[in-house]
């Protein structure tokens, strides 16, 4: 588009000119002073200008907004966690064909719509939500080992138990407090296999706002008495992560995810839907904005930071100027399918899947599956014969 | 001729059939594929009991079994049946535990590479694909003397057995007679000793047959017109 200099110091004139920050007869006289006195602004692309990077492509023509920071394996493993957004990501690698990392799968054959209210194939395991590098930080931690399953509450609502980690994981929760349990060493298991199976750890950072018992500091991944639960104003606090808080839960998340796979990346997002509620007193709209603004600030240093950490722009990609906030349903809240569309477009046109192949190691599972199908056809075959002989002997 | 008891399902009344001659009795079968229960061949008929659509063969020999006892319904009041469907637990416990998943805490805590599936998650699995078959043995449990007899544990399946038990539970609070030796949810391993298996070690054998027969007699859970049988 600019094939030489002075194309770019016509564009920036035109910028300054545009923002009434030079009279236009002195327009002219800036191109001159910049032909003999390039600025660093001279030499950069028209990404790098508001009106040529945004205004004037749109949202349908906004590009190169987002290149990976790593060129991955061309069958890279994507293991996806994070805030209601997230499952997006998981979906949409899933429909490419991309690597998906399905840690904990249904059931087989298990209907979709059963699996759907089972939360599975939403997540890379069955951990629901995680609104917060707290809750993360935590679900690594026992997934690690270095706390126990116990470690976290149980609640029992009504004669039926609720992990406090997933309160609505099971329609209707457990039937016990150990079924709970033994769901949730499940469900950590699996977070663990996800994260030495994957490439990249994709995380999207949804809330600065909390809850977290008063007596051992646990996050919970929702407000006691929402989905399960009782709240007690005795037991449990309301928490507002800032900055620093969430920079030291996503380096530990990270430090803990290393210990089971020292080559793990972590690619940060951060979820465009507004919360739905604050506690925090103030306007519902500046609750979004602060929390969305200090989880942008805490993804983009921490991407600046580790190599192998990166950022990826959803949040952007959906609340930007350009959008007009035509990406948003009419309550200004949920994300269009043609908004996650856009979204993932620029996800995929941004990964670079270029390098070799990883050789994996079957890890059993398919071949578990395929022995069960053979078991099955050699029973149906049994069956079947048992019969013929009655029908011969008859 | 007209049957002393109708014997309903899939491979499993092999056995039963072999059992009821064994003592004596007349019995007329009525055979599907477990394969086909499984897909919901088979439906509820107000007039005729049972349909199997795009399955004539079965189709035909229900209209034998019909005509045997006088036309009507094969769930008539007056000849009692015997079914063996409704679990086909060889279509339903691979799949499900295929990835790993098991109801089995002792073996989830032992085996690494399984996954915990919770007794609601295995009650939800299995309504999916049974309901149909426990509403129509529901219905006809009303209509005749009906007595479902649950397959035997052939191998140590701690999802086969809880998916039993689960469907044993779910017949008698639909008010069904159900004979099952597994006789509660505890899963000890217990499978069927070998002198009661076929030679394909998936079904209970003529032996064992006459076994079930006999102890269904003694219970009072099926009872014939006229005393073919000396107990």
């Amino acid at each position: 588009m600019h094939a030489d200099g002075k194309g770019r110091v016509q564009d920036l004139a035109r910028t300054f000119r545009d923002a009434a920050l030079i009279p236009a007869h002195l327009t002219g006289l800036l191109l001159v002073m910049k032909q003999l006195h390039p600025s660093p602004y001279t030499t950069l692309p028209p990404a790098a200008f508001w009106r040529t990077g945004v205004a004037e492509p749109g949202r349908a023509g906004l590009s190169d907004l987002w290149s990976s920071k790593w060129t991955l394996p061309s069958n890279a493993q994507f293991a996806t966690y994070g805030s209601c957004f997230a499952q997006h990501i998981s979906r949409a690698l899933r429909a490419r064909g991309v690597g998906w990392v399905n840690a904990e799968p249904a059931p087989g054959r298990m209907p979709a719509e059963l699996a759907a209210a089972y939360n599975y194939q939403v997540y890379s395991a069955r951990t629901a939500n995680i609104y917060t590098a707290a809750q993360l930080r935590l679900l690594l931690t026992m997934a690690v080992g270095q706390a126990g399953v116990a470690a976290a509450e149980v609640w029992e609502t009504d004669g039926r138990f609720f992990d406090s980690l997933r309160p609505a994981i099971e329609p209707g929760g457990f039937a016990s407090r150990d079924e709970a349990l033994l769901s949730r060493q499940s469900m950590l298991r699996a977070l663990r296999a996800s994260v030495e199976q994957a490439d990249v750890l994709v995380f999207t950072l949804g809330l600065t706002e909390g809850w977290r018992s008063l007596h051992n500091g646990q996050p919970y991944a929702m407000c006691p008495g929402t989905a399960g639960g009782t709240f007690d104003p005795n037991l449990h606090g309301f928490v507002n992560y800032r900055a620093a808080a969430i920079r030291a839960d996503l380096e530990a998340s990270l430090a803990l995810a290393q210990l089971v796979n020292a080559d793990i990346r972590l690619l940060l997002t951060v979820s465009p839907v507004p919360l739905t509620a604050t506690a925090s007193g103030q306007h519902v709209l500046l609750a979004t904005t602060r929390s969305k603004a200090v989880l942008r600030g805490v993804a983009g240093e921490f991407a600046e930071d580790f190599p192998c950490v990166d950022y990826f722009p959803s949040y952007e990609i959906i609340t930007g100027p350009q959008t007009k906030s035509a990406y948003y349903e009419p309550n200004l809240r949920s994300v269009l399918p043609e908004g996650v569309a856009a979204v993932m477009e620029h996800f995929f046109a941004g990964l670079r899947l270029m390098a070799p192949a990883r050789i994996r190691p079957d890890l059993g599972g398919r071949a578990r599956f395929r022995a069960a199908r053979e078991e099955m056809k050699a029973e149906a075959l049994a069956c079947e014969e048992i019969m013929l002989e009655r029908h011969n002997a008859a | 001729m007209r049957p002393d008891v109708i014997i309903i399902g899939d491979s499993h009344t092999a056995a039963l059939r072999d059992g009821c001659v064994a003592l004596g009795l007349r019995p007329a079968l009525l055979y599907l594929s477990g394969n086909h229960w499984h897909s919901g061949a088979a439906a509820f008929h107000p007039a005729h009991g049972l349909h199997f659509a795009r399955r004539p063969a079965p189709q035909r020999r229900l209209a034998e079994i019909r005509a045997s006892i006088g036309g009507g319904s094969v769930f008539a009041p007056h000849v009692p049946v015997i079914a063996s469907f409704g679990y086909h637990l060889g279509r339903l416990a691979p799949p499900f535990s295929g990835w790993g998943h098991t109801t089995d805490a002792a073996s989830f805590r032992a085996e690494p590479w399984q996954h915990y599936a919770s007794e609601g998650l295995l009650a939800a699995y299995v309504a999916h694909y049974r309901d149909s078959h426990i509403a129509i043995l529901s219905r006809a449990a009303k209509l005749c003397p009906l007595v479902v007899v649950a397959p035997p544990m052939v191998q140590a399946d701690a999802v086969a057995h809880a998916m039993a038990c689960h469907i044993t539970d779910r017949l008698q609070k639909a008010g069904v007679r159900v004979q099952d030796a597994r006789g509660g949810r505890a899963y000890d391993g217990s499978v069927l000793p070998p002198h009661l298996l076929s030679a394909d070690q998936v079904h209970g054998n003529a032996v064992y047959g006459e076994a079930v027969i006999r102890g269904l007699m003694k219970q009072g859970m099926i009872q014939l017109s006229e005393a073919h049988v000396s107990l």
